[in-house]
């Protein structure tokens, strides 16, 4: 039914040599093949990451991990109760519109229209039952050192002192435009980031909560107002702030140039509230920041 | 089918309203929560002995040259800690493999470093301080002389098995530190969940549980109630029992008419006391 | 001294030298291309370290430093943020004796309620004003709350300044 009929003439073949893969149903070949990892002197290179044999292999569950006992323990139930409502129905979120067949520019019109009220997408929000329990999945810290454009050395320091924090080795953010008068161009190096799971991540959230963060003068707790609308929670420590990691105190003389970074908090949260609330059972303090009327 | 259901509804009607209202109460569990990680098994701490030796085995070389400045007293005490191996010396014979040296460290095995700690440990004392330790110990009942004001004492984390743990008492809040403990109460001579009845008719129910709590336990209690929906309800002949999850935080619970008895138990043991356990028992922790 | 010859060594990077049958490279650090698939994961040096909090408890935790013991003086356990319902940690109270009070004691008059002189206020009678000051505070709070509602929550919308940029290109835009 899909497949198109087209008599070969001489004068148009261009419908007939178009790249692309074939509509007829079954569609083949969706799954890009890198065809060099086909070649048998890498037969090693298919062995998933997670199996023992596997180069990359590397041990997660080395240790008894507190901060997930306590989840499944006692946060999980708790907040499943906590959420619940009795009789909720899914709030449908913001999607993106037709643009109708009314007026013959919008026939032509690429794309859909955006939401209505808004400039993105928004998810969902799906009544919290027992599968849906919001979770923290991972944390990002991303550090941009805008001192590295001009002295691309700096760059080593800020991702040494991502690898000492976080006990993983950071990757490094190159820069994707040219503005000429920040000295920005187009694939310099200007920070690092690094991602967290599972067990770096609980210990993250440890020190964090137990070590670093009840020592800064002046912290009041993440502000309320943090969130993208979908359940992420930001907040960032500067400079000051990183020399009070354990790591970083006791060897001071060893990190003269610290950077500050972005602490980003990606949850199962389908809304901000949710995941503030998860947030503050891990033992994240927040606060409300005064509106600034000036 | 809908007949019948009108039918019902309508005798409803007719009855009188003062029989009908149901009987609210509210059901407090008021739980501590582990204050220790948990005891593993013997199977877990084999897995995890096992994964931490794989993890160590693929662990890169300690880079003792970015810690230790060559030539200052740290790293001579490194290296008093920590020998290196012999490097290759192709006059011997090694029967039990060749040794791959590289930046001190044999990378046919796992690496171990010993860290330099501020204080001297047992193997680093000479015979006459040991037996200085001996000899104070002897004199302090077999206990080690710790001197709490020094901050370089050796850390040596906690007991698991505190002191009420040994007097076996029940009504301590330290005891069973891995483990979720549940307050109960003893009301003619039955021991129940403590509940309170809507005398009032008008507050909310975890309010009903929280002024209740108060009233039997003094209000020494800091305590946080997880949601003002119940969790659980007991339906019997025309009364509603609710159930609202709390978990103490800190405080102590003070009965104050001193013939109520109470306990902290563990699941196991709510089992012996509770004789409506089976309904109830998904509301409690298995650790 | 110029008569005497001085030879001038050649810097060969990785030069080999050769012992017996054995060739030997110098120990310089030469990076090697690594193959596709044969990359190791990247696992640091990590000690197992016990870190004491200053109420005793001890947590384990994995680091790079070569320290395996840490004691806290202040941490989680001893902050007023974490611990609001413990009354020995508050220092708040001693903004009241200081600055602010100074300046309550010296424009009392043009605020409602009469503010006792700093000099012959006793400890007794400041902490009785303090007290009474939270709880109008947390009555006024309650109250807005009852207004409201059971399960009011409070939004927060940190309003958005004014900006031009963005305000050029939204225009551009339409």
């Amino acid at each position: 039914m899909n497949s198109r009929h087209f008599i070969r003439q001489f004068s148009q073949t261009t419908t007939n040599l178009k790249t692309g893969y074939s509509t007829v149903l079954p569609v083949h070949h969706l799954v890009k093949v890198e065809k060099a990892k086909l070649k048998p002197c890498y037969s090693e290179v298919v062995i998933p990451s997670d199996d023992i044999r596997s180069n990359k292999f590397k041990p997660t569950e080395i240790d008894q991990d507190r901060v997930q006992d306590h989840y499944y323990n006692t946060l999980e139930s708790d907040l499943l109760l906590k959420f619940y409502e009795h009789d909720s129905k899914t709030i449908p979120g913001l999607k993106k519109r037709e643009w109708g067949t009314d007026s013959p520019f919008k026939v032509f019109r690429k794309g859909k229209r955006k939401p209505k009220g808004s400039a993105i997408e928004t998810q969902d929000i799906i009544p919290i039952n027992y599968q849906n329990i919001p979770k923290l999945n991972s944390i990002v810290i991303n550090s941009y050192n805008k001192n590295a454009l001009e002295r691309p050395w700096m760059n080593i320091c800020t991702r040494l002192q991502l690898a000492t924090i976080t006990n993983k080795k950071p990757k490094i953010l190159y820069n994707k435009s040219n503005i000429l008068p920040w000295k920005v161009r187009r694939g310099k190096e200007c920070g690092a980031k690094v991602e967290l799971f599972d067990r770096e991540m609980n210990q993250f959230i440890t020190t964090l909560t137990e070590i670093v963060l009840p020592r800064l003068r002046a912290f009041e707790g993440i502000k309320l107002t943090s969130g993208d609308t979908n359940g992420n929670i930001t907040f960032g420590l500067n400079a000051d702030d990183i020399l009070l990691f354990p790591e970083i105190e006791n060897f001071q003389e060893l990190y003269p140039n610290l950077n500050g970074m972005d602490i980003t908090f990606k949850t199962s949260a389908r809304t901000d509230q949710q995941a503030k609330t998860l947030l503050s059972s891990y033992g994240f303090p927040f606060y409300k920041p005064v509106k600034n009327s000036g | 089918m809908n007949k019948h259901l009108s039918n019902g509804i309508l005798r409803k009607y007719s009855q009188s309203t003062t029989n009908n209202i149901p009987k609210i109460s509210s059901t407090l569990i008021l739980s501590r929560l582990p204050v220790i990680t948990t005891e593993l098994s013997k199977f877990e701490k084999l897995f995890y002995k096992y994964q931490e030796e794989l993890w160590r085995r693929l662990m890169w070389t300690f880079p003792k040259w970015f810690y230790f400045n060559q030539g200052t007293l740290a790293e001579l005490r490194y290296k008093q800690l920590n020998k290196g191996s012999m490097s290759y010396d192709p006059k011997i014979l090694y029967p039990r493999g060749i040794p791959d040296l590289k930046q001190g460290r044999d990378r046919r095995f796992r690496q171990y470093i010993k860290a330099p700690k501020p204080y001297k440990e047992i193997d680093e004392l000479s015979q006459e301080q040991i037996k200085e330790i001996e000899e104070q110990k002897l004199k302090n009942n077999g206990e080690e002389l710790i001197n709490k004001d020094d901050l370089t004492r050796k850390i040596i984390p906690n007991q698991r098995v505190t002191k009420a743990d040994l007097n076996k008492d029940d009504k301590s809040l330290e005891r069973r530190l891995e483990r979720t403990l549940y307050l109960i109460i003893k009301v003619n001579d039955s021991w129940i969940l403590p509940t309170f009845e809507n005398e009032k008719n008008s507050t909310s129910l975890h309010e009903l549980a929280e002024s209740g709590l108060y009233k039997i336990g003094g209000d020494k209690i800091n305590y946080y109630n997880v949601s003002r929906i119940p969790c659980h309800v007991k339906e019997s002949n025309n009364n509603k029992e609710y159930f609202i999850k709390s978990h103490i935080l800190s405080g102590i619970y003070e009965p104050q008419d001193k013939k109520n008895d109470y306990k902290w138990l563990t699941k196991e043991e709510l089992k012996t006391y509770l004789p409506n356990f089976n309904e109830i028992e998904h509301l409690f922790s298995e650790v | 001294m110029l008569n005497q010859w001085v030879p001038i060594r050649n810097f060969i990077r990785n030069k080999a030298t050769i012992v017996g049958d054995e060739v030997r490279l110098s120990n310089r650090r030469v990076m090697k291309k690594i193959q596709m698939g044969k990359a190791r994961p990247a696992i640091f040096y990590q000690f197992d370290q016990f870190i004491e909090l200053s109420d005793g408890s001890v947590i384990k935790r994995k680091s790079q430093i070569p320290k395996d013991e840490l004691r806290m003086i202040n941490d989680q356990r001893n902050s007023i943020k974490w611990n609001p319902h413990r009354s020995d940690l508050d220092t708040s109270d001693l903004t009241a004796a200081g600055k602010i009070g100074k300046f309550k004691a010296k424009f009392a008059q043009f605020e409602g309620e009469q503010v006792a002189n700093q000099k012959d206020s006793t400890p007794e009678s400041q902490e009785a004003l303090r007290s009474k000051e939270k709880e109008r505070a947390r009555q006024k709070d309650k109250e807005l709350v009852e207004m409201m509602g059971e399960d009011a929550v409070e939004i927060v919308g940190g309003g958005n300044l004014y900006d031009k940029k963005a305000e050029t290109k939204r225009r551009k835009g339409k």
